[in-house]
């Protein structure tokens, strides 16, 4: 399912514009971060890919539809939405009436609900916390149960807003782990982040906003690389580019095993 | 609030008072963000009036459910600053304050509640 | 001199089995930096709220053993009058902003109100503080209207400005953006460089590596490692555990199990690694270093 934005502009009732004119287009099973400083745009674009936002001018098409014609509960079976705060979100009495709330939402009949509710449950190290009320889970685990929710859901497309912010090294491994079954299973995921190295850890496109417009769009190691670009939407690089720019590396390296692979050369 | 725990209300009270004012518009922003990620989950807040009311639990829940986590934080803050503090409290502002200002504080206050509750019904 | 003394400490919360914390044993001399690390419900927060006296003044349950900062026994005092040796910031700068005060400046007196300050004194202690801070142009603006960072400074001045002895810090930068972080890693250093004794517990491990004097490992209730930075970070034990370590510590520990790092020490900070590396690129070149 493809995501096509024609020339996008947006401005809130309260404000200056937000959107200054995005055109882009995020292919089927496409992995993509969306990066820069707070106010660049980033949560405003994709809020505009599930309906919860109309463009002031301008097309957004998710597949054959044209979001303005959709509301956002129909867009709902086609992108998935993981907002920041879990606790913005969990109201069950317990996780496995939580994740199915989503599923059930969106037609899916009882048994379809079942296994997708059990299948999620499984990614997200959930299985054994089925009859647990989600607010008797501490933060960590809260955040896998509002992962999960979106997950059973089943969408072609799944958003996450800031998803490592507050979590430690495992739970960001995990979250890792998520994404990248979601990657082969031929979903797209898109990601906001301010975390430059878990984004270049698990995402092949970048796309750097500033001021309502792309700055940059394109491989990973080709927006990362660029140092002074992404310091004017006030993005550091990845630790191990910063490293391997240091000691004189001609190619861009985002990750350990480029790192590595480019030392021994 | 100066003025009013001058007047001799207990500080406690005149703090929710004045923090409530000042937190409704903060907690209407979180009820919208709440209705955003329950209608990114195909909740349908569009349709008859029976699936309205049901569709308050997912909206009210996190509200109250992630307010009790902010509210002990909050009180945590406050006493790190000495609120229970046995001190007699000193005054940063020398205040002039006329019964028709409490009185519009009141009616404020009333109206911003009923505000966020109309805003959760309604949306 | 030690201005933190644990000993033995363990702590069950109310209406829970596992202590959160056990057999803590702590000290902390007057001035140093002491950074704290482990995964999240590990007990940093418990072991925050202890040393600020929370625990077990405000949250109840069951503690043994010795708590001491400043001089005073936390069993033998009084919550407010705590607060005054130890100041505490935490990760949500929302939930600090007391909601009482309707600009920046009054928000940060609320404590100094609250504790009778005089009004005089009050005025300048502000003023200093803010200018400290670096936060003097946010005086008049509402603390609903500021960024994260801005609120989260704010937040820490309205401690500061109370004058503690001890500053505890839990997770101050996890909500931030970017910019809010290095604006908040900028306060607690410029505390941190005038001598005031910083608990700080961080996730970020490549900040702490250089400015902390000593790092603690945390998991389950429990204190695994107490050291200088460079031993601690780069541990074996951390990566058993399922610790966050710094990508630099992490290629280089790849790199010595393929033979190309030779050296004993493991780097934390970019400027070790490129230390570290560039030999190696060198030899691999086929140049002399």
């Amino acid at each position: 399912m493809k995501i096509e934005i024609q020339d996008l502009h947006f401005t809130y009732p309260t404000g200056p514009e937000a959107l200054r004119g995005i055109s882009l287009t995020i292919d089927s099973g496409e992995q993509v971060a969306i990066v820069g400083q707070n106010g660049a745009g980033k949560t405003t674009l994709v809020k505009h890919f599930n309906g919860l936002l109309q463009p002031t001018s301008g097309l957004i098409r998710v597949g054959d539809w044209n979001t303005k014609e959709h509301s956002v509960a129909k867009l709902a079976k086609h992108v998935g939405y993981v907002f920041q705060n879990p606790d913005e979100q969990l109201f069950s009495k317990n996780v496995g009436t939580e994740v199915a709330f989503g599923p059930k939402n969106l037609g899916f009949n009882g048994d379809q609900v079942q296994a997708l509710v059990k299948d999620a449950l499984a990614l997200t190290d959930l299985s054994d916390k089925t009859e647990t009320n989600p607010y008797d889970l501490s933060p960590t685990w809260r955040k896998m149960v509002a992962l999960a929710s979106i997950i059973s859901m089943d969408t072609d497309i799944v958003i996450f807003d800031e998803p490592t912010t507050g979590q430690d090294a495992m739970n960001v491994a995990r979250i890792a782990n998520v994404i990248k079954t979601l990657r082969e299973r031929g979903k797209t995921v898109i990601t906001i982040t301010h975390d430059i190295d878990f984004c270049a850890e698990n995402f092949d496109r970048v796309i750097a906003l500033s001021q309502g417009k792309i700055l940059l769009d394109g491989k990973a190691n080709d927006v990362l690389g660029q140092e002074q670009v992404l310091a004017t939407t006030y993005v550091d690089p990845p630790q191990l580019t910063r490293l391997g720019k240091r000691l004189g590396f001609k190619e861009t390296v985002k990750n350990e095993v480029e790192f590595l692979t480019t030392l021994k050369k | 609030m100066t003025d009013l725990t001058r007047r001799g209300l207990p500080p406690q009270f005149s703090y929710v008072l004045i923090s409530t004012l000042q937190i409704i518009p903060q907690m209407q922003a979180k009820a919208q963000t709440i209705l955003s990620a329950q209608r990114s989950r195909g909740l349908d807040t569009q349709s008859s009036f029976i699936k309205r009311v049901s569709s308050l639990i997912p909206l009210v829940g996190p509200l109250v459910f992630g307010s009790l986590v902010e509210v002990e934080e909050r009180a945590i803050a406050i006493e790190a600053r000495g609120f229970t503090s046995t001190h007699v409290k000193t005054f940063l502002h020398e205040v002039n304050d006329t019964s028709a200002d409490q009185a519009i504080r009141w009616v404020l206050i009333i109206i911003v509640v009923l505000t966020l509750v109309s805003r959760i019904w309604l949306s | 001199m030690a201005i933190v003394n644990l000993q033995n400490v363990t702590y069950t919360y109310p209406l829970t089995k596992t202590p959160a914390l056990q057999n803590i044993n702590m000290q902390v001399n007057e001035g140093e930096f002491v950074a704290v690390i482990g995964p999240n419900g590990a007990g940093k927060s418990t072991l925050c709220y202890t040393l600020a006296g929370f625990v077990p003044h405000f949250f109840k349950g069951v503690i043994t053993g010795t708590v001491e900062v400043v001089g005073q026994e936390s069993s033998k005092s009084n919550l407010h009058e705590w607060v005054l040796n130890v100041g505490l910031a935490f990760q949500n700068p929302f939930n600090q902003i007391s909601g009482a005060k309707y600009t920046v400046f009054d928000e940060i007196a609320f404590g100094l109100e609250n504790t009778g300050v005089p009004r005089e004194e009050m005025i300048s202690r502000v003023e200093d503080t803010m200018k400290l801070t670096g936060i003097s142009d946010l005086a008049d603006r509402s603390p609903y209207s500021l960024s994260g960072g801005q609120q989260q400074r704010v937040a820490l001045t309205s401690i500061l400005v109370m004058q503690p002895k001890v500053l505890v810090l839990d997770e101050p930068t996890s909500q931030m953006d970017p910019i809010g972080t290095r604006e908040v890693f900028g306060v607690i250093r410029t505390m941190a460089e005038k001598g005031m004794t910083v608990v700080l517990v961080e996730h970020k491990v490549e900040w702490i590596a250089n400015f902390a004097d000593r790092v603690i490992a945390i998991q389950d209730g429990q204190i695994l490692l107490d050291g200088k930075p460079g031993d601690v970070l780069t541990s074996d034990l951390l990566v058993e555990k399922g610790f966050g370590i710094s990508r630099y510590t992490s290629v280089a520990r790849r790199a010595k199990a393929l033979g190309l790092w030779k050296r004993e020490k493991l780097p934390v900070t970019l400027d070790e690694a490129v230390e570290g590396f560039d030999p190696i690129l060198q030899r691999e070149k086929g140049v002399k270093p």
